[in-house]
């Protein structure tokens, strides 16, 4: 009994926070058709500026701020220099976004050290939930996760800036044909994706640890997730993190030596089965 | 129509993209060596009978059989091993190939080992295409004297240099045609070739058609527009809506009375 | 002799020329390039006396270029996969990684032949490679990119796991195999060991891609459908690359445990791996496959160069790759293989005028242009 509800409740956690980290990605590939392989290393880098923040002594919550901000300031940034000028050749941009994930990995390697660290909890205490210790910290990380993508779609719904944002990962010539500015909007996607791979990568590093080579990990995550649910396919790509986060808590509570091995296993096994994802278009 | 010298069966044909009923109970016989014009207007499902046809799509029901063999859901390749070869409507060459290396890439056997001829024998089928085409009389005289045969030429034909770019509409559809006719094909299938030439290139296309069925090629030949065909071919079908109208000669096709409602009275009628 | 034909036939001899020369400069290249790395060992020493002094500065350059050379056959195997049938796979570490660990596993186990040894792990490799290719034939684009990385995240996290006890076992399933697997102690031996394969690699490939085999992949990368309506059997040749390609970096991963004579998961399956490949094989020029060579040295070189810089390379080493990506896009090396390469002239952008029989009513001027480069 103790451990079904422990999956439940690790696997919510998990699953939310890997729909974080996923749902960026594929809000790129959506709107601008660019697979951002350094988006793993935009989590790994927002942890890290947040360690780096708290080193200097700021509060947690404010070192979380300002790695959000940061992030959404850097993101934009990167694409400018490096995805831009590539971005009529998608196999320069996956080289290109691979060769700075590399770099930044390095350079955040030689500033901290390629040890994994750990952020502190956000809250402390804990209490027990039919058996099951549950720190109050899971509780508010699932809780702001949860907060952060009803948000997300709120605001592509319910907004003429979100609408937008629809809009242009419909049909691209048809947005400017109505004369909604591509370029505007992709900057401001770059910014959202940032943030949101800022706030993953604080919680990953919160509750798993984080190390510069991780991001290799939380790629690969993201990515699953994101061709599972169907490249583009924001829907998909919720319902394909809670199958990755809770068959990866399950196969973690029963069989921890094969973990990591069955999640790429069932993602090869869809992937045969089901080319497109599971709520997929099929990709350009 | 006995099945002796049909070439080509399609037998109570259906396919739906989602709600829209493409192609829908549809069955004719194409004769050997002959010229079949498939008339209907666009959207009739002309174009998604080729595809069902060449294995692009597979059907929803019916059957299609190639000299007696049922090659339904066969894939494309195989189908076009078997002799069936298609042109397409908008011509797709491979932009970064040569004109000649277009009409090459046909002539690959699948087989690894298979023996598919020397280099220099499919160089030099490659240029027998081309010129039987008519693609290298679009260069000056001077230019294409690589072309002849006879001469050694090797190398200096226009259609080995030369990027598809350059070539204008009709020599696109030219090399659609070639790249064809390099599979060998029994069965001819032309998606509207008529479409966007001047009435002259009309005439030189008619002319090569008739040559080819003249080799011992049978043709189907689409297109929205009657008038172009009547003379061309010797029998036609007109779709309408994924389904047969009519059948016959092209006289008995233009005079027919549901034809001539469906073209919106008169339109298809000769001169 | 008219006017006219005059202009025909000088311009034909020029353009006949030209092509010549370009042949020329290219294969004088080529020879320039293959004598330079035949004698290296000599002409090194010469060119920097330290060497002379210290015969082990000039071993260690020799230990960096065998390491381009494996390096080189690893980014053209990827690059026959990549540039000519258009599968851009990110998992060529778990092809490298094959053929390390047969090769590993088989030296300590049953001490063969070298040579024997390493043509096995190029056949493992090549199996893996088609085990690859069935999914893989479903995929397109990213997916099979996906496909491609994930396999050989598996494979990792698979030696991880199984920690295979063969030779000295180190840490995290690794393998050290000497002094199994030592192929010679002579530096400049080995370093001709490594240049003949990497040239018979080259050589191998390029052959391939010069053959139908290489026209009927590039057809089925540049439009699928279209390449089936030639009758090609597309899924064929997907899997013909997938496995000549995993066959020659599995052979890459042979001979470097050969080289350094162990197998990791941190070393040869590492993602980094995969990311060497695909940047030597595209900076170099992605569809040449002599363009991984020139990119293999470069980047081998200068990892060496920048080894005073300590902890930093890599990050320099990178950003350095990543920089001429973004300057040079399609590669430096590329374009000068292209421009050598005795390529169909591109048409002029704009060009409308469709080249016409001509009459003759047309100028003198508008015919020899109309032949020169019809556009």
């Amino acid at each position: 009994m103790s451990v079904v509800v422990e999956v439940l409740v690790l696997g919510f956690l998990i699953s939310a926070l890997y729909a974080l980290a996923a749902l960026g990605f594929t809000m790129i590939f959506g709107v601008a058709g660019v697979l951002n392989l350094a988006h793993g290393a935009f989590a790994m880098v927002g942890a890290y500026v947040a360690i780096g923040a708290l080193d200097r002594g700021l509060s947690l919550p404010l070192a979380a701020l300002v790695a959000v901000v940061g992030m959404a300031l850097f993101a934009p940034l990167f694409y400018w220099l490096i995805v831009r000028p590539v971005e009529r050749h998608p196999i320069l941009v996956m080289l290109g976004t691979l060769l700075a994930a590399v770099v930044l990995e390095q350079i955040v390697g030689l500033s901290f050290s390629f040890n994994s660290q750990i952020l502190p909890p956000l809250v402390g205490g804990s209490f027990s939930l039919l058996g099951v210790r549950v720190t109050y910290d899971r509780v508010v990380a699932s809780a702001i996760a949860l907060a952060v993508i009803t948000g997300l779609w709120l605001f592509i719904h319910k907004t003429p800036q979100g609408k937008a944002i629809l809009a242009l990962s419909m049909e691209r010539k048809g947005a400017a044909l109505v004369g909604i500015p591509a370029r505007r909007v992709i900057l401001g996607v770059w910014a959202i994706s940032g943030a949101l791979a800022a706030v993953a990568g604080l919680f990953i590093a919160s509750f798993m640890g984080i190390s510069p080579l991780e991001e290799r990990a939380l790629l690969v995550i993201a990515f699953s997730i994101v061709v599972l649910g169907g490249l583009g396919s924001i829907p998909g790509s919720l319902w394909a993190a809670f199958i990755i986060g809770f068959s990866e808590t399950v196969v973690q509570q029963v069989a921890p030596e094969a973990q990591g091995l069955a999640s790429l296993a069932l993602l090869m096994l869809v992937l045969t089965l089901r080319p497109q994802g599971l709520l997929g278009r099929a990709a350009a | 129509m006995s099945a002796m010298n049909a070439l080509l069966q399609v037998q109570r044909l259906s396919k739906a993209f989602g709600g829209l009923q493409a192609v829908s109970d549809l069955s004719f016989d194409v004769h050997e060596g002959e010229i079949l014009g498939l008339i209907g207007p666009n959207g009739a499902g002309k174009t998604t009978l080729f595809n069902l046809i060449t294995g692009v799509h597979k059907p929803d029901r019916g059957r299609v059989i190639f000299q007696g063999q049922d090659i339904t859901g066969w894939p494309t390749y195989k189908i076009v091993n078997a002799g069936i070869a298609r042109a397409f409507q908008i011509p797709r060459p491979f932009r970064h190939k040569t004109i000649a290396a277009n009409v090459e890439i046909s002539l690959i056997p699948n087989g690894l080992f298979a023996r598919g001829g020397s280099r220099r024998a499919r160089a030099r089928r490659v240029r027998e295409i081309c010129r039987r085409v008519g693609l290298c009389a679009l260069w000056p005289e001077g230019a294409r004297r690589g072309c002849d045969l006879s001469g050694d030429g090797d190398g200096d034909c226009p259609c080995r240099r030369e990027l598809p770019d350059v070539l204008p509409q009709a020599g696109l559809r030219k090399l659609e045609i070639a790249k064809a006719v390099a599979t060998d094909p029994k069965l001819l299938l032309l998606d509207e070739p008529f479409a966007g030439l001047a009435p002259a290139e009309v005439e030189e296309l008619s002319a090569l058609i008739r040559e080819l069925r003249e080799e011992g090629r049978t043709l189907v030949v689409v297109d929205h527009n009657m008038r172009g065909l009547m003379r061309l071919v010797d029998r036609v079908i007109v779709i309408h809506f994924g389904q047969k109208l009519a059948e016959g000669t092209p006289d008995e096709v233009a005079r027919d009375p549901a034809v001539q409602e469906a073209y919106l009275a008169g339109t298809i009628e000769e001169e | 002799m008219s006017h006219r034909s005059r202009l025909r036939s000088r311009l034909r001899s020029r353009s006949r020329s030209r092509s010549r020369t370009a042949r020329l400069v290219k294969l004088g290249g080529a020879l320039l390039a293959l004598a330079l790395l035949l004698g290296l060992p000599y002409w090194l020493p010469l060119l920097v006396p330290a060497m002379q002094q210290n015969p082990f500065l000039l071993y260690k350059w020799l230990n960096v270029l065998v390491a381009a050379n494996v390096l080189a056959i690893l980014g053209m195997s990827w690059d026959l996969l990549g540039g000519y049938a258009g599968q851009i796979s990110f998992g060529h570490s778990l092809f490298l990684g094959l053929g390390a660990y047969t090769t590993a596993i088989l030296s300590v186990l049953y001490g063969w032949n070298p040579w024997l040894i390493i043509a096995l792990g190029g056949l493992v490799a090549a199996v893996g490679g088609l085990l690859v290719a069935a999914p893989a034939l479903r995929l397109h684009g990213p997916y099979l990119s996906l496909m491609t990385l994930v396999a050989a995240l598996a494979f990792d996290r698979l030696m991880r796991w199984l920690k295979p006890e063969v030779g000295i076992p180190g840490a995290e399933g690794a393998i050290l195999c000497v002094p199994h697997c030592v192929l010679t102690l002579d530096a400049v031996l080995k370093y001709y060991y490594s240049l003949g394969l990497m040239l018979l690699t080259a050589l191998l490939l390029w052959a391939l891609t010069r053959s139908r085999v290489g026209l009927a992949l590039e057809a089925v990368r540049d439009d699928e459908a279209a390449a089936q309506a030639a009758g090609l059997n597309a899924a064929k040749y997907k899997t013909l690359a997938f496995g000549v390609s995993s066959f020659f970096a599995g052979i890459a991963g042979a001979f470097y445990v050969y080289h350094i004579g162990s197998a990791a998961p941190a070393d040869v399956l590492n993602l980094q791996r995969s990311v060497e490949a695909i940047a030597v094989a595209v900076l170099g020029g992605m569809g040449t496959i002599f363009g991984a060579i020139g990119g293999a040295l470069f980047f081998k070189v200068f990892e060496e160069l920048l080894r005073p810089a300590g902890t930093l390379r890599f990050a320099l080493l990178f950003s350095l790759a990543l920089l001429i990506l973004l300057l040079v896009r399609s590669g430096a090396l590329g374009r000068l293989w292209a421009g050598l390469r005795p390529r169909p002239s591109p048409p002029r952008e704009g060009a409308e005028a469709p080249p016409t029989v001509a009459s003759a009513s047309e100028t003198e001027e508008a015919e020899v242009e109309v032949k020169a480069k019809p556009s």
